[in-house]
């Protein structure tokens, strides 16, 4: 619930926040909202948030993450946290803060009434950084962000603007933590990025919420034979939903969005994702698997639109589900919207269990019952796992997926 | 019925629609409008039971607080509910035995349509209950279904003869609270069919309706009740078609199938409703709610070739309520010129061991819109439930639009369900392949749609594979992009 | 005096309502290769997935005792802990699962059971090289999935891998010669040969004499409707390739 207690952001013009008044006393849509018709937002709307800049975390090292490499910038409850932080000086890369700018954030003017995340985040933003690479330059070194959530009730809204230029490519790590203290915190956040002509970009997603909620709202621009491959790891979170918007203005470009997602007891993990074809001869591709543990619940809503004129193009949408106990529920909505005819265009969900014949042959050669059901989900996320090229960050996800 | 290689170069010569006449016979129209008063006089002029009075009216008045529904993907200006006349009988009502008893002016349409009674009567066994408007003028081979215990008859002779029957199942599977167009039907309906199969009894033959919409500016309001009573099987199969005109006509049907322990029923559709000229002026409205509750291991099985109608909004569904029970859904749906068509199938499985199978093949032609949106649920006690689904799009043009909306929602982890989907392009390489070989394009085109679609036209009976294969062709005429 | 392996007694399952094995007795010593035949839905495989431990079927009265202990309650991997070991009819793939890292967990999880630590790397991949040359299987396809996009053979050579592998005492081997050509065969047969010692013992299930021409047993049971109906050496198993198997049904009918 949003109540007169917070603060708009004096980040952001004033007269933008008359359009946000929409969220004083109730807050969000409705179930009947084909797009949230899935989520139990009377989970976030009993919660009365507050706004509380403390910092809580002393050390990064009390937290449970894989071994961090290059940038290390740490926004906790929605400020930026120099002590945990560390920034390198990399040529080429250019990162500042929202907070330190002289001018007022400019409000996005192009939010409609139901991008209710979007417009929240507008309105109250705590912080954002923006990240800028030069054209022709390869950025090798890593950049983390940390988002971590670390009192009770705090609501936090932050944003990132990557800015790739030409030629250009970045490694970007996200963390959205929820301190495993904390309870109820929230943090809504939004991506904002633009990838220039034949630059690329490399996005992993790690969120583990804990007893807190996360919704992030993704926006991707493409240029002409840019290329982008989203990998995203959600493994805890009472309410987690990611909104990915991927328009792909130019042509030749390449679009990859890949997700492994594990609810487990109460938790409610969702991931819509949109790729807009605006032009003709590109490639997209995505994969999401589910494994839903206790009662939770997963869900996948993916959709394609190859708008007019936009031939040649190739989209691939897979969705595969595990659903590992009674309670457990999936659902799952993969769409294609076509409008042009020359095109290839597929999609496929499954959702079972696991194969009770792989069990026994596992467990025939002396792998036990536990054992055996790791192995095969091991052997379920394989394809999304390896996409990231780093062993160390695989072998950490992989862990936490198995030991949520 | 055959069609010859003549009868194409005809009908490629003559790409207007087909089956565009009006049958010239009078018609008693209940006054434009609709309140509470046309509610009961239709109620009267059927000398309807007092329960059925007052389901109308709840239906009515339910009716009155909904919206109509705007969810799905298509656009069309909404019809004027007041403007529509919610009643018309042919006037020369009279009790009919035999086929010489019919006006002559029907006999006429029904051969223009190339439904001979008479010759289907001696060739194929099928006992017809042609409905012109909204009432039953003939009913064939009723007394052979008598002898086997078979009702078959319009909804009115049913609501008089057999109200118990009626009462017992009526609003049982689609309640008229279900949507905007079912509770508008509930209110209104004029008549339909009525079907029971006894126990045990296996139906000898098809079992066959023809409508047609003849009066201008009268909507139809269809409503049929097939009941199949434990371990029977019935093939029923129902086509339409529509003569041209330009003003929007109204079509919003209820088809309620009650598949008892151990019966099966299959439902075959061939709907070629007039969809609108080349402009997209015109067309009907087909906004139909169909749905089947199946037993313990029993089946019912939905197949439909959908060519016509301006704007359609029609989820033929399954409740799979008793164990072990099996639902089918059989789809071509093509589009061509301004069509729009959102159609697609729900399979709820509520019953242990229930499986369930949907095949849906989309054609998009010319510049329309052609949707696939299905639910799969599988509810908590669906133990093994399973369920494949494959929709397939074919596009013709780059005008047009070939979408696919499936929802699935699985609560039950025992279950294994399955959709796959693709959308391409007619093959330009078969075309070609084609085309070399002497075959002309538009034939080529027909061949290899029919390829593409033979899956499902495979499920249906004969009769309507014949019929269902042209209707495919002429429905795409002129879509080469 | 000859040590008992592994000891059948009254066994009878069921699947569903429908009975299976009826009633049957088998005892194999160590250092024994017996082979059981029987015609198609005699319990063949049955018996196999059963000594595996599957639960699929339901035991309905009997036991299994192996090196004297009533395993009959054990749990597969168990099973395979103590020496038992399924070649299977229709090897499982396991899609994202390499097939090194299977038999690596595969192998720590039976010295985890036995007390001992891990198999250090360098002595897993020494060892996989040694046994992988036994039965001549590709180095590409120990990298790859288990089973998946394996040919037929491939397959089966892969069960007598992970059969050198794990090094059990009991062997059984289900249907390992189907589908695979003459040389194809003799290789497997060859790996199961060189594994053979006083230690361990085989059953052999098939269909058909080929297999014991090169693995040759010391008995030859028949098995037939869910019990052994005839025991001979390997003389049986070539007359039942002249005669079939009918001559057989009459005779235990009388």
């Amino acid at each position: 619930m949003i109540t007169d207690k917070l603060n708009y952001s004096p980040l952001v013009k004033a007269e933008s926040n008359n359009a946000l008044d929409q969220f004083k006393g109730t807050l969000y849509p409705s179930k009947k909202e084909e797009e949230w018709r899935y989520s139990p937002l009377k989970k976030l709307r009993k919660i009365p948030f507050i706004n509380d800049s403390s910092f809580v975390v002393k050390n990064l090292s009390l937290l449970n993450l894989p071994k961090l490499e290059g940038n290390i910038l740490v926004l906790e409850n929605g400020r930026f946290n120099p002590n945990l932080s560390f920034i390198d000086n990399i040529q080429g890369l250019n990162i500042s803060f929202i907070s330190n700018s002289k001018e007022n954030y400019p409000y996005s003017t192009n939010l409609k009434k139901e991008d209710y995340f979007s417009l929240l985040n507008s309105s109250y933003l705590s912080e954002g950084i923006v990240i800028r690479v030069d054209g022709n330059a390869k950025i090798e070194e890593t950049v983390n962000v940390l988002n971590i959530v670390s009192s009770n009730n705090c609501l936090v809204n932050t944003k990132i603007d990557v800015f790739l230029n030409e030629n250009s490519s970045l490694h970007l790590k996200q963390y959205f933590i929820g301190n495993t203290t904390s309870k109820n915190g929230f943090i809504n956040h939004l991506n904002n990025i633009s990838i220039k002509e034949n630059a690329s970009l490399v996005l992993d997603k790690f969120q583990d919420l804990n007893l807190n909620f996360n919704i992030s709202n993704d926006c991707i621009n493409q240029g002409r034979s840019s290329k982008v491959i989203s990998n995203t790891f959600s493994t805890s979170g009472l309410f987690t939903r990611n909104n990915v918007t991927n328009n792909v203005n130019g042509e030749h470009c390449h679009s990859e969005l890949n997700g492994v997602f594990s609810p487990s007891e109460n938790e409610y993990i969702d991931n819509h994702t949109l790729i807009n074809h605006f032009v003709a001869n590109c490639k997209s591709f995505e994969n999401f698997k589910g494994i839903v543990k206790g009662n939770g619940v997963g869900v996948f809503n993916g959709k394609v639109i190859v708008h007019e004129n936009a031939q040649k193009i190739e989209a691939f949408q897979n969705n595969k589900n595990i659903l590992l106990d009674k309670e457990s529920i999936i659902y799952s909505k993969p769409e294609l919207e076509i409008y042009a005819d020359d095109v290839k265009c597929s999609h496929g969900s499954t959702t079972g269990q696991f194969d009770d014949e792989a069990i026994f042959y596992l467990r025939a050669r002396g792998i036990s019952l536990k054992k055996s059901k790791e192995l095969m989900i091991l052997g379920f996320i394989n394809e999304v796992i390896k996409k990231c090229n780093n062993i160390d960050y695989q072998d950490f996800i992989i862990e936490r997926l198995l030991n949520n | 019925m055959s069609y010859t290689e003549k009868d194409l170069k005809e009908d490629l010569d003559n790409k207007s629609y087909e089956f565009g006449f009006v049958t010239d016979i009078e018609s008693e129209k209940a006054p434009v409008g609709l309140n509470e008063d046309i509610v009961r006089l239709i109620s009267s002029k059927k000398n309807e039971p007092e329960w059925l009075l007052n389901y109308r009216l709840k239906a009515f008045e339910v009716w009155q607080t909904m919206k109509e529904p705007n969810w799905s993907h298509v656009e069309y200006e909404k019809p004027d509910f007041q403007n529509i006349s919610y009643y018309a009988a042919p006037k020369k009502k009279k009790e009919l035995k035999s086929l010489d008893e019919v006006d002559p002016e029907l006999l006429k349409t029904m051969d223009k349509l190339g439904i001979s009674i008479e010759e289907q009567k001696k060739l194929s066994g099928v006992a017809v209950d042609f409905v012109m408007d909204s009432v039953s003028v003939a009913t064939s081979f009723k007394e052979k279904l008598g002898e086997l215990g078979i009702i078959f008859c319009s909804f009115s002779e049913a609501v008089q003869n057999h109200p118990n029957l009626v009462q017992k199942y009526m609003g049982t599977v689609i309640p008229y609270t279900d949507n905007y167009y079912a509770a508008l039907n509930s209110a209104v309906f004029s008549d339909g069919s009525f079907c029971y199969i006894p126990k045990g009894v296996r139906c000898p033959m098809e079992l066959s309706t023809y409508f047609r919409i003849n009066e201008s500016g009268t909507g139809q309001f269809e409503r049929t009740l097939l009941i199949a009573d434990e371990s029977s099987y019935v093939s029923y199969l129902e086509g339409c078609t529509a003569p041209q005109r330009d003003e929007n006509q109204l079509h919003a049907a209820v088809v309620e199938l009650i598949s008892l322990d151990q019966a099966e029923i299959k439902y075959s559709t061939v709907q070629n409703w007039y969809p609108g000229d080349e402009k997209g002026v015109g067309g009907v409205y087909n906004f139909v709610t169909k749905r089947g509750i199946c037993g313990y291991r029993s089946k019912i099985s939905w197949t439909q070739v959908e060519t016509g109608s301006a704007v359609t909004w029609k989820y033929p569904s399954c409740i799979l309520k008793g164990d072990y029970s099996v639902g089918e859904f059989y789809s071509v749906a093509v589009t061509n010129n301004f069509q729009q068509a959102d159609t697609g199938t729900k399979m709820i499985h509520v019953g242990k061991n229930t499986k369930s199978t949907i095949i849906s093949k989309g054609i998009s032609a010319g510049k329309s819109q052609n949707s696939y949106r299905g639910l799969v649920k599988i509810g908590k006690g669906a133990i093994n439930a399973r369920n494949f689904s494959q929709c397939d799009s074919l596009l013709m043009t780059d005008r047009c639009g070939a979408h696919t909306f499936p929802y699935i929602e699985c609560e039950n982890p025992s279950a294994t369900v399955e959709h796959e989907a693709t959308t391409s392009k007619i093959g330009e390489e078969q075309l070609f392949y084609c085309m070399q070989r002497g075959i002309s394009e538009e034939k080529a085109i027909s061949l290899i749609v029919n390829g593409y679609a033979k899956e499902v036209l495979n499920k249906l009976p004969m009769e309507f594979a014949v019929e269902a294969q042209k209707l495919l062709e002429i429905s795409l005429e002129g879509s080469v992009g | 005096m000859k040590e008992v392996l592994i000891d059948i007694k009254d066994l009878e399952c069921k699947i569903g309502d429908q009975k299976i094995l009826k009633g049957l007795n088998l005892k194999v010593n160590k250092g024994e290769i017996h082979a059981i035949m029987g015609p198609n839905g005699s319990g063949k495989s049955t018996l196999s997935s059963l000594l595996a431990g599957n639960d699929n079927y339901e035991i309905t009265n009997g036991s299994i005792f192996f090196e004297g202990e009533d395993i009959t309650d054990l749990s597969p991997e168990e099973r395979s802990w103590k020496g038992v070991f399924l070649a299977f009819q229709y090897p499982i793939e396991i899609p994202g699962v390499s097939n090194i890292n299977f038999l690596r967990t595969a192998l720590n999880e039976k010295n985890k059971f036995f007390g001992k630590d891990p198999i250090p790397a360098k002595d897993f991949l020494k060892m996989v090289s040694e046994k992988s040359a036994l039965v001549g299987l590709d180095n590409k396809l120990k990298n790859r999935s288990v089973n998946e996009g394996f040919s037929g053979g491939e397959k089966k050579r892969n069960e007598i891998f992970q059969m050198a592998m794990l090094n059990p005492k009991l062997s059984i081997l289900d249907e390992t010669d189907s589908g695979l050509d003459i040389d194809a065969l003799k290789i497997v047969a060859g790996g199961v040969n060189k594994l053979k010692s006083n230690e361990n013992a085989t059953i052999v299930i098939t269909h058909y004499q080929r297999l014991l021409d090169y693995i040759v047993p010391d008995f030859v049971h028949v098995l037939h409707d869910g019990k052994i109906v005839k025991t001979g050496d390997k003389n049986l198993a070539l007359e039942l390739e002249k005669k079939g198997y009918d001559w057989l049904k009459i005779n235990s009918l009388n």
